[in-house]
């Protein structure tokens, strides 16, 4: 069912929210609108493109404690679960599409990852239709677009002076019928639908220029090409694409420990630092930038769609785009290797 | 029992066998803590587990014993970095993390009936020690069976007491071991596992060849074998790769599309040419 809700009143709601759980939304710090927790709705920002961070953070910290420890003389261990319930709100089609892709190597097969679903389970996830896509952005390419709900358990989509609303999961209707009661409105349904229609025909020009048809195909046989030698030249190696990716997972398994005590965390690791495959006997399989380079728009582009059934690792949400600081992305990759194709 | 795949389950060192005369591979035996765990640990020939030492970290490790010996858990271990290091420092009695069983095993299916070339170097005997006891326990199912083991010395032969007292007792059943280097009384064989390998001469009729051993090694003893006669698909082999989480979570194991701590680490040399070399 589609609803409308004013601005003071979404903000109203976002407030109430604050009180009994961790707000996380889109707030401006130094020029930089981020996905942030706040306190209150006077710190969200409503006027943006994209967060430079994704709802990653969130689902996925960059740092998580999985148990805690004890040695003295014997051991305990106790494992520590993400019990704090959060909402994000604010989460642009991109991220709503990137939770999606996460599950899937987080809870699919034979083994589920506990915190992440814990996690998952806690969050209530309320997106943002895009207005004003970026130069970036390119989310069309995979398919989504402007006013793809994803993983939203409440979507929203600016219309005019007001919101359309509409719960897509058991945990948004009860946010509409509980601590959203009586600041909702009843839409009309033929004029929400064509908001709607409207948000998932926008236009996305970045997305045109990058089509990503075939590629997990052409890639098959493109692992010797000379491409990644030359591309992988200019690389720095910092991490950066891996670390603003929403749909990047790979992680550490660390110990910090003082006095017989500690914990075991993971945090996010990066599939371009040198050190990530090399093994305590010195052996590295990916020693050089080359195979690193290679190894991440191979498993976004072929190894996670052979392995996970159709979909790419990756959302078109354009921040690699934005912040690679030698301008090594994956839609210049996805160019640039059916280029190479159509001129062989 | 934890919610998480990644949290570990509280075991005991057992007891410790030094395998090697510099002490630098030793074989651990444990235990976890909680019985109806112990009763319930059921893992196959080939796979592995994740082993903690709390406040220095994890290492995926192979199960070295075998599953036809219930109650009996060994994994041996070669003193490499931080973690083994530190398991080499333990003593009988202390305290360890361990998850898993991890990862597939070696398909004791096609091998029924078959005869069976084992082909290990070094340390790297440990994942095929598991599968040659596992079918000298069932021995009337199996074939001939050879073991060809190499060390660069005497003193770095794994599990002497096997290679030279047990396996030998078993009939049909042939134990080759070769040196790089020997010493004043070494009397056998000396010279590295490929030529010696192509010098025994094995039938490729019939048989399955598994290999474990140092990446030069199983380079050359993949083309011996090649040599000898057998098929890509007669021969098994496993790979290793840098882990954290063994459960296809955290990204680093893949070679191409495979991860090794759940798709492998057992391939074929058939399912092996279909991946990229980077490994």
């Amino acid at each position: 069912m589609l609803m409308t809700i004013a601005p003071d009143n979404l903000k109203n709601l976002l407030d109430k929210l604050a009180r009994d759980r961790l707000l996380v939304a889109p707030s401006m710090e130094d020029g930089v609108t981020r996905l942030k927790p706040v306190h209150s709705a006077a710190e969200i920002a409503f006027d943006y493109s994209n967060t430079a961070t994704s709802i990653k953070d969130f689902l996925f910290p960059q740092s998580e404690d999985l148990l805690r420890f004890v040695t003295d003389g014997t051991l305990s261990i106790e494992e520590i679960k993400p019990e704090r319930a959060q909402v994000a709100f604010g989460l642009r089609p991109c991220d709503l599409a990137s939770v999606a892709l996460m599950d899937k190597v987080l809870l699919g097969g034979e083994f589920s990852d506990a915190h992440y679903q814990t996690r998952r389970n806690n969050t209530l996830l309320i997106g943002l239709a895009c207005e004003n896509p970026a130069d970036t952005c390119f989310c069309t390419t995979y398919g989504y677009n402007p006013g793809w709900a994803g993983a939203a358990d409440v979507m929203l989509y600016k219309d005019g002076d007001k919101y359309l609303a509409e719960a897509l999961t058991d945990k948004g209707r009860e946010l509409v019928g509980g601590p959203g009661e009586g600041l909702f409105k009843p839409a009309d349904e033929a004029a929400g639908e064509a908001v709607k229609k409207a948000y998932a025909e926008k236009d996305v020009p970045f997305g045109k220029e990058v089509d990503v048809q075939g590629i997990d195909k052409i890639l098959d046989g493109f692992f010797y090409d000379q491409y990644w030698d030359d591309i992988s030249k200019k690389c720095i190696g910092c991490g950066t694409c891996t670390y603003v990716c929403p749909t990047c997972h790979c992680f550490l398994l660390t110990d910090e420990a003082r006095g017989g005590q500690g914990l075991r965390f993971r945090c996010w690791d990066s599939c371009m630092f040198a050190n990530y495959t090399k093994m305590a006997s010195g052996a590295n399989p990916r020693p050089t930038k080359k195979e690193r380079v290679r190894q991440r728009f191979m498993h976004k582009l072929n190894y996670y769609p052979n392995r996970y059934g159709g979909s790419y690792l990756c959302t078109g949400c354009g921040r690699c785009v934005a912040m690679c600081p030698v301008g090594l992305h994956i839609a210049g990759v996805i160019k640039d290797v059916k280029g190479v194709k159509a001129h062989a | 029992m934890p919610e998480s795949p990644l949290i570990p389950l509280v075991g005991t060192i057992d007891k410790i066998t030094s395998e090697t005369a510099a002490s630098d591979i030793k074989t651990f035996q444990v235990s976890f803590d909680d019985p109806a765990v112990m009763d319930n640990f059921n893992y196959q020939s080939g796979q592995c587990a994740m082993l903690s030492m709390f406040g220095v970290g994890e290492s995926m490790i192979s199960i070295t014993s075998t599953p036809t010996r219930k109650g009996v858990i060994e994994f041996c271990i070669k003193k490499t970095g931080r973690v083994t290091d530190a398991i080499h420092e333990a003593v009988a009695g202390q305290k360890l993390g361990i998850r898993g069983p991890y990862g597939n095993h070696f398909p004791l299916e096609m091998m029924k009936g078959k005869n069976l070339l084992f082909i290990g170097g070094g340390f790297a005997l440990a994942p095929l020690r598991s599968l040659i006891n596992n079918v000298l326990d069932n021995r009337k199912e199996y074939g001939r069976i050879d073991i060809v083991y190499g060390a660069r010395s005497p003193g770095d032969l794994c599990f002497k007491y096997e290679l030279f007292e047990n396996w030998t007792k078993y009939e049909n059943t042939g134990v080759h071991v070769t040196v790089d280097r020997g010493d004043d009384k070494w009397t056998g064989p000396v010279g590295f596992v490929p030529p010696y390998l192509e010098s025994l001469n094995p039938s490729a009729k019939d048989s399955v060849a598994i290999t474990c051993g140092p990446p030069i090694m199983i380079k050359m003893v993949l083309q011996s074998l090649s040599k000898l006669g057998f098929a890509d698909d007669q021969v098994v082999t496993t790979l290793e790769m840098k882990m954290q989480c063994g459960v296809g979570k955290c990204g680093r194991c893949n070679v191409g599309g495979k991860y090794v701590c759940v798709d492998g680490p057992v391939f074929t040399l058939t399912q092996l040419k279909q991946l990229p070399p980077e490994f």
